[in-house]
């Protein structure tokens, strides 16, 4: 049995390694990383390690640890460091790594995830230019915002802006710079988003939406932004996160189906080879919580369920759709929202609670059911909305939440089984 | 000498972890390899499943959980009871020696 082959050991790649002995898979297990470090987690990357970094805490990197590294020798799992893959040879059920060794395999799983997005012109050879995307990005901004003063923060995505926020508190002089007519109009809605740029701004970061920006220009040291007829800066550092693109080459190389993403099917498997998963933020799979026919989410959450999804189907031999419902989270402002479901621009978003005290959560609505609810200050609305979008065929009828007078806690006797989990209040 | 927590699991077998102050129970059981620990969303109380039971003796000397603990702690996969806490938000101090917590069934 020449077993499972996982490559990449981001959030999905581990999972799906230490998922696979939790269900009793008895195969060897490869676990391959280009990185050199044990596997670590991403989400602290641009929240609390940036700032524990910032404070020069000496343990932050200890914190960041996936797992022990003991604990992959524990469950015999092989992780193989430096160990980036050239070559899938489908034929011969064997991947190639640019090290010169090559793994046999049952079973391989893609979780090769994704890289930060760069700029369509050429950014100047400075360490004062920055992607956000591993530890060493964190690490180098941690130290170059040491004595940066001003900083501009390229791309108002979630990434950017809990950066932004981040060196803001720690008293950069902070500009974020998008292009798109609203920062976070990606997987937010315009209230939510709105109210969370208002706060930026509350604290002096300065917030240009719908501008693009044509060059990145270095004069001793400093660098100044060119955006169409003005510029920017001089800054210290530009952090550039405007998105990321899906590690899929070595996918489309091997013949395997590749459209911004590795294709599966509902189960979590590439539509031309059964041997074949993928996983994580490389996939793009059917999903029943967007209208799209397809995505790919980006997202912890998103990489560890599937990852388990697939190490249940190897282990067990069964197939069974992947039908878990999203959830994210953001840091900004030193506030914290929560949403579960996908937002789409064309959903209908109705307000539940007060903005003005900072607690409410925004309904989106989708044909007249509620499909996604954005949370701040608001935990409670957030529980309630897992449960209640946890299945697309029981998602709540907007007329029925209309009578509720738009409060979601009244619809709570409905989702929580005293059965399963027994709750005081 | 970091202070010591005990995790017991659901079947009595019981391990010692040191766990420096300043860290939280979760992110000791994660570094000291308690399975019965997932701690998936990193300590965020976003994802429920670093679920403990602390020992009775154990409850009144813990700080209060805040109102995003009590929500999340809806969604344990095990019983939520009146000693349930979510690890990720007991931040240890040298006080906490010789905490006990029990592990639940499953966290997922």
């Amino acid at each position: 049995m020449a077993g499972t082959v996982i490559v990449g050991a981001g959030h999905a790649g581990a999972q799906t390694a230490f998922s696979l002995r939790a269900e009793g898979y008895r195969g060897p297990i490869t676990l391959l990383s280009a990185e050199e470090r044990s596997p670590y987690q991403r989400p602290p990357l641009s929240k609390g390690y940036l700032a524990a970094l910032r404070r020069r805490e000496t343990d932050a990197d200890d914190l960041i640890n996936l797992h022990p590294v003991a604990s992959y020798a524990e469950q015999d799992i092989a992780l193989r460091l430096g160990s980036p893959v050239s070559e899938i040879d489908r034929h011969a059920r064997r991947v190639h790594t640019t090290t010169g060794k090559a793994y046999g395999y049952d079973h391989l799983v893609l979780a090769t995830g994704a890289r930060a997005r760069t700029l369509p012109f050429t950014t100047p050879r400075s360490e004062r230019v920055r992607f956000f995307r591993t530890r060493h990005d964190a690490a180098a901004i941690a130290a170059l915002t040491a004595d940066a003063s001003r900083v501009a923060v390229v791309g108002g995505g979630f990434v950017g802006l809990e950066a932004a926020s981040v060196l803001a508190a720690a008293g950069a002089e902070v500009t974020v710079i998008e292009a798109a007519a609203r920062p976070m109009g990606r997987g937010m809605s315009p209230v939510m988003a709105e109210y969370l740029l208002a706060r930026h701004r509350a604290r002096g970061v300065e917030v240009r939406a719908a501008t693009r920006i044509s060059a990145i220009v270095e004069d001793g040291g400093r660098l100044t932004i060119a955006t169409g007829q003005d510029t920017t800066g001089p800054v210290d550092l530009v952090i550039v996160g405007v998105g990321v693109l899906p590690n899929d080459e070595l996918a489309q190389k091997s013949g395997l189906e590749t459209q911004d993403g590795i294709v599966v099917d509902s189960s979590l498997r590439t539509t031309r080879d059964p041997r074949v998963y993928a996983v994580g933020d490389c996939a793009r799979f059917p999903s029943p919580f967007a209208s799209a026919a397809s995505v790919r989410l980006e997202s912890v959450q998103n990489a560890t369920e599937q990852g388990r999804h697939i190490a249940k189907s190897i282990a067990t031999g069964t197939v069974s759709a992947y039908e878990r419902l999203p959830w994210f989270w953001t840091e900004q402002c030193g506030l914290r929202v929560q949403m579960a479901g996908l937002v789409e621009p064309a959903d209908e978003c109705v307000v539940s609670g007060d903005p003005g005290q900072g607690a409410f959560s925004v309904l989106a609505f989708r044909d007249g059911r509620l499909a996604a609810v954005e949370s701040l200050g608001r935990p409670r609305d957030h529980a309630l909305a897992r449960r209640l979008l946890a299945d697309p065929a029981g998602w709540p009828e907007h007329g029925v939440l209309h009578g509720a007078g738009y409060d979601l806690s009244a619809l709570r006797t409905a989702v929580i089984s005293p059965a399963t989990n027994t709750v005081d209040g | 000498m970091a202070p010591k927590i005990t995790f017991v699991d659901p079947d009595g077998t019981a391990r010692n972890v040191e766990v420096p102050a300043g860290r939280s129970v979760m992110q000791g059981a994660v570094a000291g390899g308690v399975d019965g620990i997932v701690g998936e969303c990193g300590g965020n109380a976003m994802c429920a499943t670093c679920h403990v039971y602390v020992a009775e003796e154990w409850r009144d000397r813990l700080a209060e959980p805040a109102m995003v603990e009590q929500e999340m702690l809806e969604f344990t996969a095990c019983e939520r009871t009146e000693a349930s806490r979510l690890s990720c938000q007991i931040t240890v101090t040298e006080e906490f020696d010789g905490l006990v917590v029990e592990l639940p069934e499953s966290q997922l």
